[in-house]
């Protein structure tokens, strides 16, 4: 019985001392000749051959040893891993998600220097010393091919303007504003076409006005072929905002679409715009007699976006709403030979015109996914060099013919070498037209889950279809209604 | 006397031992107790009544207003989310303890009599309770997918009409699928748990049945079944817990997002949506909300139970 209980004693002991050991796993200091950098990164749509292979050329600069995590949902466990602070990477690389709430809880760690040029790491490998700074030379790149820089910028100086500011906050109301998160990815979105399709039904170029593109959908299904392939099973039902939100801006111009995500009032969801984008949707996807979708592959609400462009690249249909990512995640089951590009959405009739009569050329981006460092990561001065060693215009410029992906940056992705043509056609659409960034300080939007489609969300579009479907203009109207209504709920949810 | 008072020393001495030694086995319960689960749920609780105030980067208090709007968002009209959510949760009660609770007992009942190929059956009935949801999920919408699915493919050829698409949130079939799927990968649980309460009832019994002439369903109803009340009681209480945590399933079968109008979402579907978004605050308060709403239910349920259940033990 004495035995008995010291054994039982002996394990209490062994199971406490194994969990309070457990807690300090991943705080350490960091081990090897350098230091150890632990990186988690989405795994997704831009592969992960940048990443091993940036961090690799890293650990030959720095002799630091990188270990790399890919997490397919790494946005979704970004916040249980800062809110434990156990188990840190060094440095992450997620999606889009609202990283405002981490800086105000303290979770992240600043990058002022890494944005003003004063960071500065030494390392020694092998007896000598190199140094990883983020001041730049974009001597002999195709960054500011434009504007004629050329050394001694750092990457406020390198970022497009729009997203030059894009992690710039302040933990509380009164304190001083930091940058906290970097831009990763700025992906080109809108729809992606099937050449050949086209060419087959007569179209050498794809349709650029909502009339030409309302002909080009009946030639497609005269000829028996799905002008949509989509998915409407889960978030991929989104994916048609790309396009949506494009017709918005086209209708209602840039400026205004921009001044939306500002949310200085309920008012800005009384915008024709929202109507008139929705109502082309509806034209184009729900049929007027019974709600049910047309013009699509068969099926569409039960698929996901991978079944969705497994359809699009056998050539069931001939466009699909989607990224420049899709190249990437298709790579495996598309067959030789199947060519596709990224077009301009067309344009949607009462679109605002330039000064030349002609309209404004505008191009989606979702360049909201970001890179950042726990503020209580074991080594963030690594996490801060190898974001400085990314930043290098070469390695920007390698990020981008890799994954076929642009950043946020000032340069000219269609002229550098070895990208495919469906890449090239994505980064033409990037510099030639003006691109939509989706940059809201609104703290509306940021704290109060504040929706562009408000009520609704994803909903809109089943809503749009279906036997009880309501039209656009009601939807728009319900929207501001309900906007109006919720405004200082959603103020007082803001923190306002 | 001196050897006594030695004995009684040594008596207090091995008193304390197992005191310490007692009290040091409960710590390790006490503690885990006291941190995972009442330092959790307080705080948990506590949040519900607060808002993070995004100028100030503190918490401040909210009152009861989440709890306003969520009672709003279930019963009104302003969550169609949380609404559908609900609908589709409280479906779950009767297909867990209704349908797949007697079609168990029954199941488990022709194993326990020994059917021909019961060895078989066992397996049959227990091989999803041993494999992970996902994969049984992946090879349940399978059957019906429009390309290459056998299940849609013959429903197809018997119907003569173009099958419907079967997960998606605008059709109709969507949940009462994800049921079904529910049906047939929550069979093997219980059924293991009830053959194996009736594994442990005597076999006099039985004998004493069979010599008074009583049947097959004589048997099953008037013998077994009683016998094995307090099992299916126990099984009938954690069955009517589905709706406060289904989620699965649907999830699974029909997208995480819940589809359009929450049509195929559910409401511990929305807590863990709202979780993922960073709205922990609005996720606890549903949470607590339907605390509030489970714990009568529940206890009801066990009050009705114990009332019927008959006290026996094996």
């Amino acid at each position: 019985m004495k035995k008995l209980k010291w054994i039982c004693l002996l394990t209490t002991v062994l199971i406490a001392f194994t969990f309070v050991m457990s807690s300090c796993i991943g705080g350490g200091e960091p081990t090897g000749e350098n230091g150890e950098l632990k990186i988690t990164y989405y795994e997704g749509g831009t592969g992960k051959v940048w990443i091993e292979t940036l961090a690799s050329k890293f650990e030959k600069e720095t002799g630091v040893k990188v270990i790399l995590t890919a997490d397919p949902m790494a946005t979704e466990n970004a916040i249980t891993l800062l809110q434990s602070g156990r188990n840190l990477p060094d440095l992450m690389f997620i999606l889009q998600t609202g990283w405002q709430k981490y800086v105000q809880s303290g979770w992240l760690e600043e990058l002022d220097d890494l944005y003003n040029g004063t960071f500065k790491a030494e390392y020694t490998v092998g007896g000598e010393t190199k140094t990883i700074g983020s001041v730049y030379d974009v001597t002999g790149t195709t960054l500011f091919t434009d504007s004629g820089k050329t050394t001694g910028v750092n990457l406020t100086d390198m970022l497009i303007d729009d997203f030059e500011d894009y992690g710039y906050i302040s933990e509380t109301f009164d304190s001083e504003p930091h940058y906290y998160v970097e831009s990763w990815t700025a992906p080109c979105t809108g729809f992606v076409y099937n050449v050949d399709l086209l060419k087959s039904v007569g179209y050498d170029a794809p349709p650029a006005t909502e009339e030409e593109f309302r002909e080009c959908c009946a030639k497609l299904v005269e000829n028996g072929i799905a002008p949509f392939a989509w998915g409407g099973s889960g978030m991929e039902i989104a994916y048609w905002d790309f396009i949506t939100e494009t017709w918005w801006a086209q209708y209602s111009g840039l400026d205004k679409w921009k001044e939306f995500y500002q949310f200085e009032s309920a008012d800005v969801y009384n915008d024709p715009g929202r109507a008139a984008a929705l109502g082309l949707w509806q034209d184009l996807i729900v049929s007027p007699t019974d709600g049910s979708f047309i013009n699509s592959i068969e099926k569409p609400m039960g698929k996901d976006h991978n079944d969705a462009q497994r359809s699009f690249v056998k050539g069931e249909a001939a466009f699909t709403p989607t990224g420049s990512w899709v190249e990437t995640e298709t790579e495996k089951f598309v067959l030789p030979g199947f060519n596709m590009r990224m077009m301009s959405v067309p344009t949607i009739n009462g679109a605002k015109t330039g000064a030349d009569g002609k309209p404004i050329k505008i191009q989606n981006t979702s360049a909201g996914d970001f890179a950042c460092i726990p503020k209580k990561a074991a080594n963030k001065q690594a996490a801060k060099a190898f974001l400085a060693f990314m930043n290098r215009p070469e390695n920007v410029e390698y990020f981008t013919v890799e994954t076929g992906i642009p950043r946020a940056f000032n340069y000219t992705p269609s002229k550098l070498g070895g990208i495919s043509d469906f890449a090239k056609s994505c980064f033409e659409l990037f510099e030639e037209s003006e691109c939509m960034y989706q940059n809201s300080k609104s703290p509306l939007f940021i704290y109060g889950g504040v929706e562009r489609w408000c009520k609704y969300g994803t909903n809109i579009y089943g809503n749009l279809a279906g036997a009880n479907r309501q039209s656009a203009s009601a939807i728009a109207n319900d929207m501001y209604t309900y906007a109006k209504s919720m405004w200082n709920t959603w103020s007082k949810a803001a923190g306002l | 006397m001196q050897k006594n008072k030695t004995g009684r020393k040594k008596k207090n001495k091995i008193a304390r031992y197992d005191l310490i030694f007692v009290w040091l086995m409960l710590a390790w319960a006490l503690i885990h107790f006291a941190v995972f689960w009442l330092y959790c749920n307080l705080n948990t609780f506590r949040l519900t009544f607060f808002r993070f105030n995004a100028l100030t980067a503190k918490y401040e208090w909210y009152g009861l207003t989440r709890f306003v709007n969520i009672a709003k968002g279930m019963f009104g009209d302003t969550d169609i989310y949380l609404k559908n959510g609900l609908k589709n949760a409280l479906w779950s009660f009767p297909v867990q303890v209704f349908i797949i609770l007697p079609l168990s007992f029954f199941m488990a009942f022709f194993l326990f009599k020994k059917i021909p190929c019961s060895g078989a059956f066992r397996v049959i009935y227990f091989m999803p309770s041993i494999l992970s949801v996902v994969v049984l999920a992946m090879v349940f919408r399978f059957q019906f997918n429009s390309e290459f699915g056998p299940l849609d493919s013959l429903i197809g050829k018997i119907t003569g009409k173009e099958t419907p698409d079967w997960f998606s949130s605008m059709s109709p079939t969507a949940m009462p699928l994800v049921f079904t799927f529910g049906v047939w990968a929550g069979l093997g649980y219980y059924i293991v748990l009830l053959n194996g309460a009736m594994q442990r009832l005597p076999q006099e019994v039985f004998e004493a049945a069979k010599i008074e002439g009583a049947g097959l369903w004589r048997e099953c109803f008037s013998i077994v079944l009683p016998l094995i009340m307090p099992t299916y009681s126990m099984l009938f209480l954690t069955g009517s817990l589905a709706p406060f945590s289904y989620y699965l399933q649907p999830m699974l079968l029909c997208g995480e997002t819940g589809g359009v109008n929450g049509a195929t979402g559910t409401v511990a579907l929305r807590v863990m949506s709202l979780m993922q978004g960073g709205f922990a605050e609005d996720a606890a308060a549903i949470g607590l909300f339907l605390s509030l709403i489970g714990i009568p239910f529940v206890l009801f349920i066990k009050w009705v139970l114990d009332k019927i259940t008959p006290d026996v033990t094996f």
